[in-house]
């Protein structure tokens, strides 16, 4: 099994003609993933290596069924193409683009709230189950291996290093999402946790965190307070500079949380063993299995 | 993006928010001419993009020529390090010469993005000024917040206090026209004419919404890498932001210092690259470089040609540790290999990082 994605997943590729859209797109169907449409205003009625093209969402909906959508579209339209598929009441919506305003997102939150769409990203490697053979993302897929290990993360490349870390000492991956890193986003951890602790086949998860904002610290809390999978934390940013600092306002309204130390000393007191480096997430990974639940 | 006091401030009134009489000077003569013009006594602030400036010494009083000179030569051409920079500082080019207000009470004020209620939020305290974070722990009672909804935006009853009310619906045009993601006065104070005057001024910019943010361009002077220097002597080349603080994690925890925060970013170029890599050569901390690129949507071979453009272009003489992993990483090591660069290739990011420390020892 797997969370968010499966067999019936047909997806519609947002931005199928541009660069990394046509690039990905590919990669994604070579992997398994049944990329069933693309969307490029303007192209309508045409075809990418045989995937059909068409104006709208909505159209793709109504000529192929798709339910997901990855977008690839510029930053500058990329809120929009958000908006257009939460209108489509599409199930999954992964936006791997990078660089959307901050004022776009909230207004998309907004958006969110009142529809049953789920987004993913943005500026995100998008989610990858290897038991399924579906990639919807560009994370390189030689990297994961199928197995029982969920993997939650903030970072792209260190999703990378961890799942291949992890592949590399056994413990394959049931699905691996990439939330994103930007201030705002779509799913966040505990979104993802609830998933995986109903999924049958994942055992245990590694969530993968980053300075800023204090989504670890409310997962810590959420976690202390059920029984859920186990969960190995990584944490990066220890030595992070300070210049990254904005004023005095999100140190007020954020209430001393943010910095890698208080997120690792609220993991920890919510009973989550943080490995300090890569290499000590698999052992990590094994003590709690070991402890079992 | 940040930008300095005496920018915020020229937005500040373009918006209808009262300022303080003043302007900017960026050498002594100037500051001077200012000073007359206003009568003395002035302040003097060193214009730096960061903040803890009061408490570093970069906002002075002077009560006459003798001490604007004083105060202003400290400040001009020199650096300055306050809490919220590296230990050397940033260098004060400017700095601003502004009338000394009698001052009856101070307020803060400021709107940011709350992240995890995730829309904006307008911060109010009745005391303000330098010590209004220990204030937000001590007393989280005095701080107000009010959470804006995105879409629907301010509404008037948002206000905090009834006289407040002007000074926060222009603070919020200011930030949702010029979409930011930090607009902040802190201290706002009301002064002896019993009006209330913005006597600082923050703004931080999304750099995201630059591209259709004309009037904020101008205030771009950031180099498109994504750069910080620190303290340390090995230099950092990484691909990908959480990469990159993870590469800096290790290195401390294995005992070296970490000379930078470099995030090449996605797809990276290999001129892109060879500028990156030039900028860490070139500081002359630098004892070591320690590159690490896990190859996704980049590729470590354009890394690799890259590199070897910098060490083509200028003599670099330097311990280089290289970990290629992922797109292309035989391809790079190849590259590297063929232009005769002599490197220490890592197997993972630990190796690299227990590497790179070795070199520099």
């Amino acid at each position: 099994m797997s969370i968010l994605i499966n067999q019936e997943t047909r997806v519609v590729v947002q931005g199928i003609t541009g660069a990394q859209g046509s690039f990905h797109a590919k990669l994604c169907r070579d992997y398994g993933t049944n990329i069933s449409a693309g969307v490029v205003p303007g192209k309508g009625n045409t075809d990418f290596e045989g995937i059909p093209v068409y104006n709208t969402v909505a159209e793709a909906v109504k000529e192929q069924r798709v339910n997901t959508s990855i977008i690839f579209v510029p930053a500058k339209f990329a809120a929009g193409a958000i908006v257009e598929a939460i209108e489509a009441k599409l199930e999954l919506v992964v936006c791997i683009t990078e660089g959307i305003p901050v004022h776009d997102m909230m207004k998309i939150k907004s958006c969110l709230r009142g529809s049953k769409t789920k987004l993913i990203g943005p500026n995100c490697p998008g989610i990858i189950s290897p038991k399924e053979k579906i990639k919807i993302g560009i994370m390189p897929a030689n990297i994961f291996r199928p197995g029982k290990i969920g993997i939650i993360s903030r970072s792209g490349t260190l999703t990378y290093e961890i799942a291949a870390r992890l592949s590399k000492k056994g413990f394959g991956q049931s699905t691996c999402v990439g939330i994103g890193g930007d201030p705002i986003v779509g799913m966040d951890f505990i979104d993802c946790l609830e998933l995986f602790d109903k999924d049958k086949e994942t055992k245990a998860v590694v969530m993968v965190g980053e300075i800023g904002g204090s989504a670890e610290e409310e997962t810590a809390k959420w976690i202390s307070t059920r029984l859920t999978h186990p969960v190995v934390a990584y944490i990066c940013g220890l030595s992070a500079p300070p210049e990254k600092r904005m004023g005095h306002a999100g140190a007020i309204i954020s209430d001393g949380k943010g910095t890698a130390k208080e997120k690792i000393e609220a993991l920890e007191s919510a009973g989550i063993p943080v490995a300090k480096t890569i290499d000590e997430v698999d052992k990590k990974l094994k003590q709690v299995l070991k402890r079992g639940y | 993006m940040k930008i300095h006091e005496y920018q915020a401030k020229e937005i500040f009134k373009e918006y209808g928010i009262p300022i303080p009489r003043g302007r900017v000077a960026d050498s002594l003569r100037e500051a001077e001419i200012i000073a007359q013009e206003l009568g003395f006594p002035v302040m003097v602030k060193a214009q730096i993009t960061a903040g803890g400036r009061g408490k570093a010494g970069g906002v002075k009083e002077a009560a006459g020529l003798e001490e604007l000179i004083m105060v202003t030569s400290q400040m001009l051409g020199h650096r300055l390090a306050t809490a919220q920079t590296s230990a050397e500082g940033l260098m004060v080019d400017k700095v601003l010469v502004q009338e000394k207000l009698g001052i009856k009470k101070e307020f803060y004020l400021a709107i940011t993005v709350d992240r995890q209620k995730e829309c904006p939020v307008i911060v109010f305290c009745p005391s303000g000024g330098a010590s209004i974070e220990e204030v937000a722990k001590e007393h989280p009672e005095r701080i107000y917040k009010e959470y804006i909804d995105p879409v629907k935006g301010f509404i008037d009853f948002h206000g905090v206090k009834a006289d407040m009310m002007p000074v926060a619906s222009a603070l919020w045009r200011v930030f949702k026209e010029r979409e930011c993601l930090l607009v902040e006065i802190n201290p706002l104070v009301l002064a002896e004419d019993d009006k209330l005057y913005a006597l600082d001024a923050k703004i931080v910019f999304d750099d995201n919404a630059l591209f259709r943010q004309l009037e904020n361009q101008k205030f771009s002077d950031v180099s498109e890498l994504n750069y910080i220097k620190l303290d340390g002597n090995i230099g950092c080349m990484v691909n990908g932001a959480g990469l990159a603080m993870a590469s800096m994690d290790t290195i401390k925890l294995f005992g070296g210092e970490p000379a930078n925060f470099l995030d090449v970013g996605g797809g990276a170029d290999p001129e892109k690259i060879r500028r990156a890599f030039q900028v860490i050569a070139e500081d002359p901390e630098v004892k070591a470089v320690f590159i690490n690129i896990f190859g996704g949507i980049s590729r470590c071979d354009l890394v690799a040609q890259g590199v070897s453009m910098a060490f083509q272009n200028k003599k670099i003489d330097l311990p280089l540790i290289v970990r290629f992993e992922g797109t292309n990483a035989k391809e790079g090591f190849q590259i590297l290999k063929k232009s005769g660069i002599r490197f220490q290739k890592a197997s993972s990011l630990t190796d690299g990082a227990k590497l790179a420390i070795g070199a520099v020892r």
